[in-house]
């Protein structure tokens, strides 16, 4: 039963990108996933397949009860119309724009197209992450927990109803790790958003996350709901793959 | 917000500027660009390289005769040949050999009515080091030649003729792995000139215009040179086209082009 | 060297090349870079050859796919009321078709290196393709495409052998500067000469000078 605003996530499916390819089956709903497992077993391209950078070549990926991807009946909803934000391990900038462009460029689909309107949209939310005063720095200078900041907003800007993380914390030092995970949390939970994190970080999964699909090369596992005792949930979840 | 050192900023601006200038100033040049005024008379003579300078000089004559402002385009002749086939707004074609100017009437390129023996060419040996100059052609098989430039045998009518005189001095297969090939006789001649290659075959008409030493090849060694020239239908001056022919075939025509070494037979 | 027109003529001939070599150049290299199709090797190829073919073949080629007995030229004479061949038109075909390979090359490597996640984001942004490429994929490559629009200006300023073919050697009409050169060379003229090949040199030093200050830039 899905409740407003909140939206599910279910995945039956093969991808097959270069020589990898990765079986994913999982069905999930409101709040954190996090997508957990060794490096190289096909979590960064689950989550680029659900937002349509990757295609299917057999099964089906349902978002909030619409088929999404669909291969045998020719079903392929394009990136630009599944309505989610992403954000990448090195943030992925526009070097040549601004850090207040970048985020009003994200903003095409939020309201009206006036160029104005989307800067301030762009101006409210770089302020809610706590970047405002770096609306106009030089953004190839800015530090690793800056941009993940400015990457969040331009993420959010047009009012996803779901949000793909992408190791987003791995390049940043612990006290900015544990401040942009504060920040995500409550992010989440303002805006009801469904969202989906891959980590090989531990720590990621048991602050953050309230459910986690394990990964092994090459396919989903399982999944483990950690609303209570994540620590030792994880635990034992380590201790299984060993 | 930049944060390059002023210098640097001029840098690039100096650079964009100019830029931007070179493309003002050539699409300002759009406007007209043609050289010579529309107004006045003219004719545009497609020639053989080796009529370079006698034709000049016929063309000085002729403008101050007529008042007809002659333009030349100059290049081997089955180069020409080939640009008039395909529509080149020529109006005279004046070849150094005949073939070429039979090809361009038979394509439809010209009038057949018009067209004229002006002149026999002859070839020469040719040094930039008159020393080294050979008395003979024979004397080509000597080692201490050991590169001889000629024109390009395939569409060069002078190239040809050479080729010609190497085989009937029965010395072709000697000579062949010394050969350089210019494009048209006036490229050979600079090769020559350049001192790249000991010595070479050129037209004479080119030999006499530069004044240093030359051998004359006998003509019966290979096939006349019969150049001719005709009346193209590509140009727009038609009218005019023939005076020009008229001209190079007049007495003080043939003058002129005797002092360059072109006879009538 | 007191004649000018050469010069103009060349000026005007490589900018107006340099232009549709860019244009078209660009977006080939793009489709190149983007699109994966079976005769995409074979097109690139094809994309190449001017830069293979000695310039009089080339020039050869042209002049019989646009000469007034083909069936382009005979159009182009309908429509325009004279030939396309041996026009100032013709030297800038010449040109642009000399120049292209250089576009294409450098614009494919250039389009190739940009980093799929911006164009990731900006497709999660919502813009469709053509805008992903017009906001993040040819700004980010810009200054891969200005090396190879520069380098496509020189080519296209220095053209012979085609030009030659196509426009002809007609003076004061279709005699650029480099054909003006040879020309000189040819009648023995060398101070023309000289003259004419130090302006061109001159021209493509300047303009790739000013193309490398623009690109170098802290980024």
């Amino acid at each position: 039963m899905t409740t407003a605003g909140i939206t599910t996530v279910s995945m039956d499916c093969e991808v097959t990108a270069g020589h990898f390819t990765v079986h994913t089956k999982f069905s999930i709903s409101a709040g954190i996933t996090a997508l957990f497992g060794p490096s190289g077993s096909g979590k960064s391209i689950t989550l680029s397949t659900i937002a349509g950078l990757f295609r299917p070549h057999v099964g089906t990926i349902t978002l909030n009860d619409t088929v999404v991807a669909d291969p045998d009946h020719n079903v392929h909803v394009p990136t630009q119309q599944r309505n989610i934000g992403m954000v990448f391990q090195h943030a992925a900038l526009l070097p040549h724009r601004s850090p207040l462009d970048n985020v009003a460029i994200a903003a095409r689909t939020a309201t009206s197209h006036k160029r104005r309107d989307r800067r301030e949209i762009a101006q409210h939310w770089l302020d809610r992450v706590q970047a405002g005063h770096l609306a106009h720095a030089n953004t190839t200078t800015l530090s690793g927990g800056e941009q993940q900041r400015v990457a969040l907003a331009r993420a959010l800007v047009s009012s996803p109803t779901i949000l793909l993380l992408d190791e987003p914390f791995s390049a940043l030092d612990y006290t900015t790790r544990e401040s942009l995970r504060q920040l995500v949390r409550e992010l989440v939970q303002e805006h009801s958003l469904t969202a989906l994190l891959v980590t090989h970080d531990v720590d990621d999964v048991t602050h953050l996350a309230h459910r986690v699909v394990t990964f092994e090369p090459g396919t989903t596992r399982d999944t483990f709901d950690l609303t209570d005792d994540p620590q030792s949930t994880m635990r034992k979840i380590l201790g299984l793959s060993n | 917000m930049s944060r390059e050192s002023p210098a640097k900023c001029i840098r690039r601006w100096l650079s964009l500027a100019t830029v931007a200038t070179t493309l003002a100033l050539t699409l300002a040049a759009c406007g007209g660009s043609s050289h010579s005024t529309p107004q006045s008379p003219r004719v545009v003579v497609a020639a053989a390289s080796d009529l370079r300078p006698a034709f000049e000089e016929l063309a000085w004559q002729f403008s101050e005769d007529t008042g007809i402002n002659v333009t030349f385009s100059f290049g081997s002749s089955g180069q020409l040949r080939e640009q008039i086939i395909n529509g080149a707004p020529f109006d005279v074609f004046a070849s150094a050999n005949a073939q070429f100017v039979e090809e361009v009437i038979e394509a439809g390129r010209a009038i057949a009515t018009t067209r004229t023996n002006y002149a026999v060419g002859r070839i020469v040996l040719w040094s930039a080091i008159p020393e080294s100059l050979p008395n003979t052609i024979e004397e080509l098989q000597n080692p201490k030649y050991t590169r001889i430039a000629i024109a390009n045998p395939t569409h060069a009518p002078y190239g040809l003729a050479a080729q010609q005189a190497f085989e009937s001095s029965g010395i072709w297969k000697s000579v062949q792995g010394k050969l350089v090939y210019g494009e048209n006789i006036s490229d050979t001649k600079q090769i020559i000139d350049s001192g790249n290659v000991d010595v070479g075959i050129i037209a004479m008409s080119l030999a006499i215009a530069d004044g240093r030493a030359y051998m004359l090849i006998p003509d019966t060694l290979h096939a006349p040179l019969l150049q001719a020239a005709v009346v193209t239908t590509t140009g727009a001056n038609t009218a005019v086209a023939q005076q020009w022919i008229d001209y190079m075939t007049s007495p003080s025509g043939l003058q002129v082009m005797a002092k360059y070494g072109f006879s009538q037979s | 060297m007191n004649d000018w027109f050469p010069l103009w003529l060349s000026l005007r001939v490589a900018t107006l090349a340099t232009l549709i070599a860019a244009t078209v150049g660009i977006t080939f290299g793009y489709v190149l870079a983007k699109a994966s199709f079976r005769g995409r090797g074979l097109l690139e190829a094809i994309l190449t050859i001017p830069i293979v073919l000695p310039p009089t073949v080339l020039g050869y080629y042209l002049l019989t796919t646009l000469g007034v007995n083909s069936p382009i030229g005979r159009a182009w004479e309908n429509i325009f009321g004279s030939p396309l061949v041996f026009t100032p038109t013709a030297a800038v075909i010449a040109a642009s078709v000399s120049a292209l390979p250089f576009v294409v090359r450098t614009s494919r490597a250039a389009i190739e290196e940009v980093d799929a996640r911006y164009e990731a984001v900006t497709r999660v942004a919502g813009y469709p393709e053509w805008k992903v490429a017009f906001l993040v994929t040819l700004p980010v490559a810009r200054r891969g495409l200005l090396a190879g629009v520069a380098l496509g200006f020189a080519r296209a300023l220095g053209d012979f052998g085609a030009t030659v073919m196509i426009a002809g050697n007609i003076p004061g009409r279709t005699q650029t500067l480099p054909i003006s050169v040879y020309d000189a060379v040819q009648a023995g003229d060398d101070s023309t000469a000289r003259t004419g090949s130090l302006v061109l040199a001159g021209i493509a030093i300047v303009v790739l000078l000013a193309v490398t200050q623009l690109s170098a830039r802290r980024i």
